[in-house]
């Protein structure tokens, strides 16, 4: 059934109408606050139109596979913004469309409409022209693992470089988390000799209030289209820096996101948030919008997650600052001391990283016994089985992985030539699988 | 980035009888193969019988609006979707070329749910007899590969109707009959008298 939304814009908040109601905050001032000028208009819409996607893919759930296989949402938003008239542009348009399809394999159809005369001031005020600081890099930063990694290799390869992160706070405490890590960061030796090596860091912090935020139950869990609004949000601050590059801080593995299953190939079963296909669209709408080029780049495309690790391994201190960094699913286990459930598809790799960087895992629910490790739930132990299956199969070279690679190629709209590097990468990374946790079968 | 990966679940009714052949004693690996093919061969043509594949399969070639509409137009949209993907697999407009493509992803996401459900059913599993039940599987379905591709390609071009109908289920024999417990129909009759 087709749903449909009408998104306005109030001061610091959206407000959803149509199929549900819901209210969504964006602590908007607080965010332009730590830049001491704010983006172009257009850009300042496009941050609300991507947390418009978001909302409603948050609130809008999925119907089940047995009721509607495939599980396509028919999704149609009017969004009343000042530039509509550009928003309704058919290219731009059309690559909304297509971001929004790419990320979560639904129909999404957007219409924009004007403003009221009245409506037209500038939501914000634009701050007084005092001289502020400048960066050379903008990267995305969730306080992941990838992130921590990333954020070091990058700081220490990289010397008398600035770097403003920008993390898009969409849970509680996650702001904090950053915080705490980046000031456990500065205190590690090899990052305080470089003087002009400098961290700066903002949030835009945003939550649903009322409606279908009351009850996790009643929303989405896949949520897939969130990748659109960090980017979207990063593409403000390369706005107001001038920076030509947006960096996010993945490794390759996590990128590409191969799924474990043919039938995960399409209808949003596996996330393409990180994806060069959805890197590329995003690239090409930000750079319209700002009218000059801006690339969102993964520099770590070339290694998996414990390589990325194992480069930065020399950095004394670096084993207990990547500890607090959080890769699990699951946002709050509602368990005190509990950060990582220890078998969710995240924290597998996690573990993985850890062990092959020659590091501790240290995850409160994670013990490998000399049986090896299977999770505890079936859904996440059906995971842990495949892909561990999966990494045997790409070292005893079946056609299987190889012909999912291609079609996983195709279907994403990635180049062939890219194939050859995927499948080497994809090879190392199942060495490191089949290290770790063994294979799935009896007997080794 | 593994984020709340979703695993494929696909139609749990086609692995029903595989299911329980597979943990069967008496069964071997073949005969459960042969089982699955039956349940899936009679899904795919059932579904081509009645979804209108060739106007997905049209639509591939326009534009995005068109090609929504005839996915939600079919009950089975993740069937309609596998075309789509199989015409950007294949980048191509010929039904025979996109018809193997389509049998190849539907042929590795059957034998994708073996293996998920293998590895859960029968613990501990040795990677032998793994791959016997595997390989059992895949060998059953591309013997039939070209009857797949056939009826594929017929639904592509709007012959669905020409597909031959899944075979009927087999009448129980009057000894069936007989032993067939009426006790839960007869909880139905006590619930419907309760309501009345």
């Amino acid at each position: 059934m087709r749903e449909q939304y009408s998104i306005s814009v109030r001061r610091n908040h959206l407000e959803i109408s149509g199929s549900a109601l819901q209210k969504v905050h964006l602590n908007y001032e607080g965010y332009f606050q730590n830049f001491f000028s704010l983006p172009s208009e257009k850009i300042q819409e496009l941050v609300l139109i991507a947390a418009g996607i978001y909302a409603v893919d948050r609130i809008s759930k999925k119907p089940s596979e047995m009721s509607s296989p495939g599980r396509i949402r028919q999704l149609h938003i009017i969004f009343r913004l000042k530039f509509s008239d550009f928003w309704s542009n058919k290219k731009v348009a059309e690559l909304l469309i297509e971001i929004a399809s790419l990320l979560t394999d639904d129909d999404w159809e957007f219409t924009f409409t004007g403003l009221a005369q009245e409506e037209k001031q500038p939501r914000l005020q634009d701050y007084l022209d005092f001289s502020r600081e400048s960066f050379d890099k903008v990267a995305l930063y969730s306080g992941g693992l990838d992130s921590a990694a990333g954020l070091v290799h990058r700081l220490i390869s990289n010397l008398d470089q600035s770097y403003l992160l920008i993390t898009v706070g969409h849970y509680y405490g996650l702001h904090h988390r950053v915080q705490k890590q980046l000031i456990e960061l500065s205190k590690l030796v090899d990052l305080k000799k470089n003087e002009g090596t400098r961290v700066a860091h903002s949030t835009l912090n945003t939550h649903l209030r009322g409606g279908k935020s009351v009850r996790m139950r009643d929303q989405e869990i896949s949520q897939r289209s969130r990748a659109f609004f960090f980017c979207a949000t990063a593409a403000s601050a390369a706005d107001v820096f001038k920076t030509k590059t947006v960096e996010i801080f993945e490794n390759g593995i996590g990128s590409i996101n191969l799924p474990v299953m043919t039938g995960m190939l399409g209808c949003g079963h596996a996330t393409r948030g990180a994806h060069p296909s959805f890197l590329s669209k995003i690239s090409t709408l930000c750079s319209i919008v700002l009218e000059r080029e801006l690339e969102f780049i993964l520099p770590f495309s070339d290694l998996t997650k414990g390589e990325m690790l194992s480069s930065i391994k020399l950095v004394p201190g670096i084993e207990s600052w990547l500890q607090n960094s959080l890769s699990c699913i699951h946002t709050s286990l509602r368990v005190a001391g509990i950060s990582h459930c220890g078998e969710c598809p995240a924290c597998i790799e996690r573990i993985q990283a850890f062990v092959v960087a020659g590091f501790s895992p240290k995850i409160e629910k994670f013990e490998m016994n000399p049986n090896g490790y299977l999770p505890k739930k079936l859904n996440n132990r059906e995971y842990f089985n495949l892909y561990r299956l999966d990494a045997l199969k790409w070292q005893e070279n079946s056609d299987d992985v190889h012909r999912r690679l291609q079609y996983h190629l195709a279907i994403t709209g990635m180049k062939v030539d890219e194939l050859e590097r995927l499948t080497e990468l994809h090879i190392r990374h199942s060495r490191e699988i089949t290290h770790v946790f063994n294979s799935p079968f009896y007997g080794g | 980035m593994a984020e709340n990966e979703l695993l494929d679940l696909s139609n749990p009714f086609i692995y029903r009888k595989w299911r329980k052949i597979l943990l069967s004693d008496a069964a071997t690996p073949k005969d459960a193969a042969e089982a699955l093919y039956s349940d899936f061969s009679d899904a795919l043509r059932n579904a081509i019988r009645q979804e209108p594949l060739s106007r997905v399969f049209l639509a591939c070639g326009e534009d995005r609006v068109a090609l929504q509409a005839a996915v939600i137009a079919c009950k089975d949209r993740a069937l309609a979707r596998k075309i789509e993907q199989a015409c950007k697999i294949e980048k191509s407009g010929c039904p025979d070329a996109v018809a193997r493509a389509l049998a190849n992803l539907l042929i590795s996401s059957i034998v994708d749910q073996c293996n998920r459900q293998t590895l859960s059913l029968l613990t501990p599993l040795s990677r032998e007899g793994h791959q016997a039940i595997e390989s059992a599987a895949l060998m059953r379905l591309e013997a039939s590969r070209q009857d797949i591709v056939g009826w594929l390609s017929a639904a592509l071009e709007g012959r669905g109707s020409d597909v031959p109908k899944p075979s009927r289920p087999r009448k129980p024999s009057s000894d069936e009959l007989l032993n067939i417990s009426l006790i839960p129909t007869f909880s139905k009759i006590k619930k419907g008298s309760h309501h009345a």
